[in-house]
Parts: structure tokens; sequence; C-alpha cells
């Protein structure tokens, strides 16, 4: 069996054989703590966190075609309740990872109402909600935004940094499996439809809004999960450190690059722009915002798919250069493939 | 008239139907019954508000003016998911199929959302393998379905509606663009599923083939129901002639 | 209370003409474009620009300002956007979002971070008691400049043959490539329309408040906060959600300053949820 073959029978195989590659994957990075030094760990663990905010924004915005640019919300939600839960009811860690994803989850709850609406409209009240969080949280003394002397919270790191490093490796390897097993349950293909013709979807039967929903959910339950556990490793949670656009614009470009509505297009696009992120923080810190929009222009104008695409039609050339002739019963007729508005 | 026959109550009943567009009115008090296991032809020229009627019978749009009832219940406002739950279902104009799915996967997504009730009755992918071996599409299930001939694809639509569960299809214009053979195959199949019990609303252009498959004609024009009947008496109705069919049609009657 | 109301309705104005061009390009290309807000903050920045280091009269400047940022809008469109907006609608938000960096950080490092604005010297009186409020003068001639400007648009649009393609493309796309209209030329005529309309927004903007790079975002989310009020799609109803949105905002942070977005927000999402269609907005179209 070569490359070629085995990639894609993982590709269209059974959900385990999926799960059973990304197990595969954690294990070999977990090796990472014997041969790295601390500076390296304190990376992986921001590249984990990446990966599984971009893998859970893929879900609404790759799988789904509803792109939220508020993401950055549920991960500052969840930061907070982290902060907050911790600092000043003393919960332990488990504890305000489950609350900030519920916190999250409920967030998103709220926005079953603007789902009935196109998706640009999702888009922009996705951003609006974020910004009404950020003004609230900044003025309200509840969460120390006001106050004039102790601005933000301070946290003690409760893992030592390995434990962050599995902590986090851990997590990246639930969001990722939950998002195999969520695109190949009865939610994926509601989800596909939905992306590809949502008037279709809901002439053949496909209550959409109802999985919207339930996407968008799950899509920030991980982020606010993310952000609880995130506190403590940041040891300072302000408006400023969590609430950040860029937060936001990471998960969307990371997708993007990687592949949106791909599951493996986050974590390429998360491990790629880590790299390129290095050099160019490295070398050219003046332009590094322009790197990045330029690199978001570039392969959203050459390369709408991602990286992931252009693996996946590397494999497709192979396969089909290996047997030529996939069906004999439709003669005179060539392929489609004129991209169609959704 | 069709309805003098002791018929047992309609499948689907419209009546007074009216829908407006901003000033501009689209369907103006149309009305017909479709019974159980009938065939019924919508015909038209371009423009008359075919497609806006499937529109506002499937909940695409909500009704202006007018009462939808389908087996007995009110459906006017639902959504386009309930109506497809209680039991009628369309195919769309333009070929819909979901891009980069697999023929099975385009049947398949039709299946798994069937309300609970018939769900429980058979598996949905027992329902995709009936809906594909009906429709002669077994051998190429694994196809990406946007790469198949026009007609499979076509088939691939009429597959994917029977796996709903339908009590009617609506189809529009499915015929448009095939050639002979895939049409009279197409016209094959719709034959079956009236033999299953499946009533048909059947839009299309082609006038032979609409007064082949159909029990009874509609023909609306600019909004309103213009003629009703058997097909051989509609395609001798002056207006009808005048208005859509032509002379060379009545000629070759 | 007439304060809020006259101070609003004149900063309105400007709001009306940056949403013109939103809108239109949502209306006839489908597309909404993240980099709006980048072109109303070139065009103020360019305007400036003419004026402080040339020294062009004013009014050359803020022509020559809105026309350069229509051809930037034009450009946009012909290299990137032309490319990507038959794919799906997401890929053209970040496409354009992209675009939006790359021009705000090129403005950047070309003409600085900082905040700049243009005094002019006009020799007019400092304004007039209305009533109670003061009205400054010289916001009311900018506030009828703006005016005069979406008057023009609005005949560029209704009585040329470039306006009735236009709106050919926009009410359908199929019968107007049908009657021999070519869709790439007037997507791009559409897009420099856009562009000169922010363009001038942003050159009337800069004699009146400061104008940086880093406020092309809140120009964006502006322009689609004035047409979710006023009403997709429509070009009065964007003159009408600019001046209702003038008197909101300056509203808001006129009473409560310190949750001013919060409230204009909370606005918006009730539209969004209670009105979608906007004051004077059609019904939804079918498909997405």
């Amino acid at each position: 069996m070569n490359f070629v073959s085995m990639a894609y029978a993982i590709r269209t195989g059974p959900v385990r054989n999926q799960l059973l590659c990304l197990a595969v994957f954690l294990l070999v990075v977990a090796l990472c703590p014997l041969v790295m030094n601390d500076y390296w760990l304190r990376l992986m663990v921001f590249v984990f966190v990446n990966i599984g905010l971009a893998s859970s924004w893929n879900l609404i915005g790759g799988f789904g075609g509803y792109a939220s640019f508020g993401h950055g919300v549920f991960f500052g939600v969840g930061a907070f309740a982290g902060a907050v839960g911790m600092v000043r009811f003393g919960l332990p860690l488990p504890a305000v990872m489950v609350i900030g994803g519920a916190l999250s989850a409920a967030l998103a709850a709220l926005f079953v109402p603007v789902f009935r609406q196109k998706g640009l409209y999702f888009a922009l009240s996705t951003l609006a909600v974020m910004l009404v969080f950020e003004t609230v949280l900044q003025r309200w003394t509840f969460t120390r935004g006001l106050r004039s002397y102790d601005l933000g919270w301070t946290l003690a790191p409760s893992l030592p940094l390995e434990g962050f490093f599995y902590l986090f490796l851990g997590l990246l390897g639930l969001i990722v499996g939950s998002i195999i097993v969520v695109v190949r349950s009865k939610i994926g293909y509601a989800l596909h439809a939905i992306r590809k013709d949502e008037v279709l979807a809901s002439s053949i039967g496909v209550r959409t809004t109802k999985y919207k929903a339930i996407t968008f959910m799950i899509s920030a339950a991980w982020p606010g999960v993310l952000g609880a556990a995130f506190a403590p490793f940041l040891a300072y949670v302000s408006v400023q450190s969590v609430f950040d656009v860029s937060i936001t614009l990471n998960m969307i470009l990371i997708t993007i690059f990687g592949g949106a509505g791909t599951v493996i297009g986050p974590i390429v696009g998360g491990i790629a722009l880590s790299i390129i992120d290095q050099i160019a923080w490295g070398n050219f810190l003046e332009y590094h915002r322009l790197i990045y929009g330029a690199l978001i222009v570039a392969i959203t104008t050459l390369h709408p798919g991602g990286l992931a695409s252009v693996f996946w039609g590397w494999v497709e050339r192979r396969r089909s250069a290996a047997k030529p002739v996939p069906r004999p019963s439709a003669p005179g007729h060539p392929p489609t493939s004129a991209p169609r508005r959704a | 008239m069709a309805t003098a026959s002791p018929l047992p109550a309609p499948l689907l009943r419209v009546e007074n139907l009216s829908k407006v567009f901003g000033g501009v009115t689209a369907l103006n008090g149309v009305g017909f019954d479709v019974h159980p296991g009938e065939v019924v032809g919508l015909i038209g020229p371009n423009g008359a508000g075919k497609t806006t009627l499937f529109n506002v019978i499937s909940g695409l749009l909500p009704p202006s003016g007018g009462t939808i009832a389908f087996c007995g219940r009110s459906i006017g406002g639902l959504r386009p998911d309930e109506i497809c739950a209680l039991g009628a279902v369309r195919t769309f104009q333009s070929a819909s199929l979901l891009s980069g799915m697999t023929v099975w996967d385009n049947v398949h997504v039709a299946s798994l959302f069937r309300p609970a009730e018939r769900a429980r009755v058979e598996s949905a992918a027992a329902c995709t393998r009936r809906a594909l071996a009906f429709c002669g599409l077994e051998d190429c299930r694994d196809e990406i379905a946007e790469t198949l001939s026009i007609g499979d694809q076509k088939r691939v639509e009429i597959a994917r509606a029977m796996a709903t569960g339908p009590k009617l299809l609506m189809t529009d214009e499915i015929l448009a663009g095939l050639n002979a053979a895939d049409s009279e195959g197409i016209l094959h199949m719709l034959q079956g599923l009236k033999r299953e019990g499946i009533s048909i609303i059947f839009v299309e252009h082609d006038v032979r083939s609409v007064m082949r498959l159909s029990d009874r004609v509609v023909v609306i024009a600019q909004g309103r129901k213009l003629a009703e009947g058997e097909p051989d008496a509609v395609a001798r109705m002056p207006e009808v002639i005048s208005v859509y069919l032509g002379g060379r049609y009545a000629q070759g009657v | 209370m007439e304060d809020v109301l006259v101070y609003g309705l004149l900063r309105g104005g400007i709001y009306a003409l940056a949403a013109f061009g939103f809108s239109l390009v949502l209306g006839v290309i489908g597309i909404v474009n993240f980099a709006h807000g980048a072109l109303v903050v070139f065009g103020g920045l360019l305007t400036q620009y003419l004026a402080v280091k040339f020294g062009v009269p004013y009014a050359a400047a803020m022509i020559g300002g809105a026309l350069g940022t229509g051809l930037l809008g034009a450009v946009i469109q012909r290299l990137f956007v032309a490319r990507t907006f038959t794919l799906e609608p997401l890929m053209v938000l970040v496409q354009t979002f992209g675009i939006a960096t790359v021009v705000t950080e090129l403005g950047t490092l070309g003409w600085g971070s900082e905040e700049r604005m243009l005094r002019l010297k006009t020799g007019l009186p400092p304004g007039f008691m209305l009533g109670d409020t003061f009205v400054p003068s010289f916001d009311l001639v900018v506030f009828a400049v703006s005016l005069v400007s979406a008057a023009v648009l609005f005949v560029v649009l209704g009585r040329t043959e470039f306006g009735r393609a236009i709106r050919a493309c926009r009410d359908n796309r199929e019968s107007a490539q049908l009657s021999g209209i070519n869709l790439g030329r007037t997507f791009e005529k559409t897009m420099f329309l856009s562009g000169t309309w922010a363009g001038l927004a942003g050159a009337m903007f800069v004699t009146l408040s400061p104008v940086a790079p880093y406020m092309h975002f809140s120009w964006t989310v502006d322009s689609f906060l004035v047409i979710t009020i006023g009403g997709l799609g429509s070009m009065l109803g964007a003159l009408v959600g600019g001046l209702v949105f003038g008197v909101l905002s300056f509203g808001a942070s006129f009473y409560a300053p310190t949750i001013a977005p919060a409230i204009t927000f909370g606005v918006l999402l009730v539209f969004l949820v209670f009105r979608p269609q906007g004051l004077l907005g059609a019904g939804p179209a079918i498909r997405k």
C-alpha cells in the first residue's frame, strides 16, 4: 500500500481509521518534551491552542459555511470564566474548563434567531456581539474592568509547563476527534447540504436552523474550554489580552490557509503559519501584519481550497493516473465542475 | 370537470392562492386539487408563475393570500423542511445536486432526515439503497454526483426526492436539456412512481410529455389559472391554444 | 436633545455617503466588501496628503482623493474579487478582509499610523444659533455637500447608461448578460463608484475629525450598521439609515459614553432579529 492510496483510504474510510490516525499523530507529538526546551514547549502550547481554536471555527465557518467574525468572544469568555472562577471562587481547573465551555455554548444559543437570516448577517452580528462583550467586560467591576488599581486578573500557574503541554495536547485531541465524529454523523450531512445549497437542504427535509444552532454551540463550546484552560497558562488575563481581534483573525486565517471544511485543514494551516510566523517575527517584525494580510489575499485568490486542496488534488491526480477509467457507462459527457454559488 | 367523478379527498388542495412581490402579482387566485395517485401536468408560458407556485407550495415563499391544504392540513407558512416531512417534495429547475458529494451521499442526506415515524419503519441505508435501485443508480453510487451525465444527474434528483418518502412529488422542468433517450427513461421512472401511488405535479415545457403522462392538466398564464381538464380536452381549448400551445400542436392532435 | 439631533444628523450625512458604496456592491456584485472601510480611510488620507504635501486646493484634493479611491476599488475588483465572487461568500469575506489589512498596512508604511486631520480656513462665520443649539456652519456645509453628492449618485444610477447597466445586473444578472451587458466591466464600474463615494466620505470626514489607518474596520462595521438600519439594497434606505445611525451613535456617546458601542450594536441586534429588512428594504431573497 503506497502513500497515496493510504491517504485516500484514511480520508474515505470509516471514522475509526481517522481517529486511529489522529491518535498516532498525538502520540508522536507527545514525545516532544523529551527533546525540546522550555521555549519550544511554550511555543507548542500556543500552536495547540491556535489549531484547537481554528478547528472549532472550522466547524461552523468551514463545514457549515457560516463565517463567525466574533469567534474570539468565546475564547475570551472562557478565559474570563477561568480567571474569575479560579481567583475569586477558588475553583479547580477542570471545573472552570467545564464552566467556560458551558457559558460559551449558552452564549452561542442566543444566536438562534440570527440563523434564520443570511450568512452575512450572521457574520456581522457575531462581530457585533464580540464588540459588545469587550465593552461590557471592560466596564464591569465584577470582571475587574473598571478598578483603577487591579485591571485584569493575575493567576498562579496551576501546572508545570509539561503539564500544560499535555493538557492542551489532550484538549486538541478531543477537539479534533469530536470534529471527526461530528462531520461523519448526521450533523455532518446536514452541514454539507447547508453549505452547498441551504434552500435545497431545507426542501429535502433538513431542519437547517436546528443543525446550524447545534453546530455553532459545539463550535463555541471548545474555545470556551480552551480559554478557561489558557487563563492559568497565560498567568494574566485582561480584556486586552484575550479579546484581541487578532484571535478571531488567526482562527479564520489558519483555517482558510490549511483548507476550510476539511478536518486536516486547520492542523496543516496551524503548523504552516506557525513556521511562517516564527520567520516573520524574527526577520520582518515591521511587516508582520502585512505579510499576514498578503497571505490571506494570495491563498483566497489563487487557491481558495487552501493547502489541503493542493494535497488532495495531487492525490486525486495520482489515483486517476493509476486507474484511468472510473465509469464506462457515462460516455460523451465531460465532468462539469463550474463553481456554484452556495 | 375532473371533480365531478367520486374521487377520494384531495391530497393537495390549493385555493385562491396569490403571491405578490413588491407590487408585482406573480400568482392571482390560483386554485386546483391533486388527488392521491394522480399526475397533474402544469403548463404555461415562461413567467406564468409555475415556479413561484412551487416555491409557495414547498414553503420557500410565504403566500400573500389563499390557502394550501396538504392531507387536509393547512401548510401555508410552514417551513420547507416541515412540508417535506409531511410528504410533499420538489425538484429544482437548475440542477441542484450537492457538489463534492457522491451519488450515495446525495440521496442519503434525504434518507437521514426523514421524520421519525418513517425512519422507524426502514433504516436510512435501506431507504437510500431502495431509491438508488429504483432509479437504476446502483452502479454509480460512489461517483461524485456532478460528474455524471445530465440524464443521470436528473435520476439522482428523483432518487433523492424519493428517499424523503413523498406522497406528492413536484418536478420543475425535469426533462429540460435531456436527449430523447434520457427523457424517455425519466418518464418511465415517473410512471413507476405513479404506480407506487405517489402523486405528481409535473411542470414541463415539452407539451407532448405532459399530455402523455398527466391525468389532468392545469394551464396557468400571467399568474391566473386559464384552464383545467383532461389532457385532450385542454389541448383543444381555443384559449389555451392561442396563449400557449400555438397552432402546430393543435393540428397534430 | 436638540443638540444630539442636530449633530447626529450632520454626521449622518457622511455615514450615508460611506454606506452607499457598501450597499451598492452588496446589491450588484453580491459580496460583503470588508475592505470598504479601508477605502473610506484611504480616501481621507489621500485627500489630506494631496492638500498638505502638494498644496492642492481642498476641492481639487477631495475630488482627487475620491477618484483615486475609486480607482483602487476597481483594481481590487479586477485583480482579486473577480476571481472569487462566484465561490462561496465566505471566501470573499475573508479575501476582502485580507485586502483591507494589506491596504491598511501599506498606508501605515507610507503615511504613518498617526491620526491626521485637515483643518480648512474657510472664512465662514463659526456658526449660528438654532433655538438653543449652536450649529457650526462648517459642519453644515459638509452636510450639504454630502447631500449634493448623494443626489449626484442617484442621478448617475438612475439616469445614465452606466447606471442602467449596474441596475440591470443587480435586478437580474442572467438577463442582463443576455442583453449584452459585460458583467466583469460592470462590476469594475460598480466598485469604482463604490470606492469613489467611499473616498468622498473619507475626504469630508478628515476635515471634521482625525483619520488613521487603524480606523478602517470601524468604518466597515458602521457602513454595515447603516444599511442594516436603512435596508439592504436600497439607496434611499442607506441615506435614511445614515442619518438615523448618526443620531443614534452621537446620542449614545453623548448620554452614555462608556457603553456607546454596546448600545449601537444592541440596536443592530434588535434590527437583525426583528426587522432584518431594515426600515426601507425589500423582503429577504430566496437563495442565500
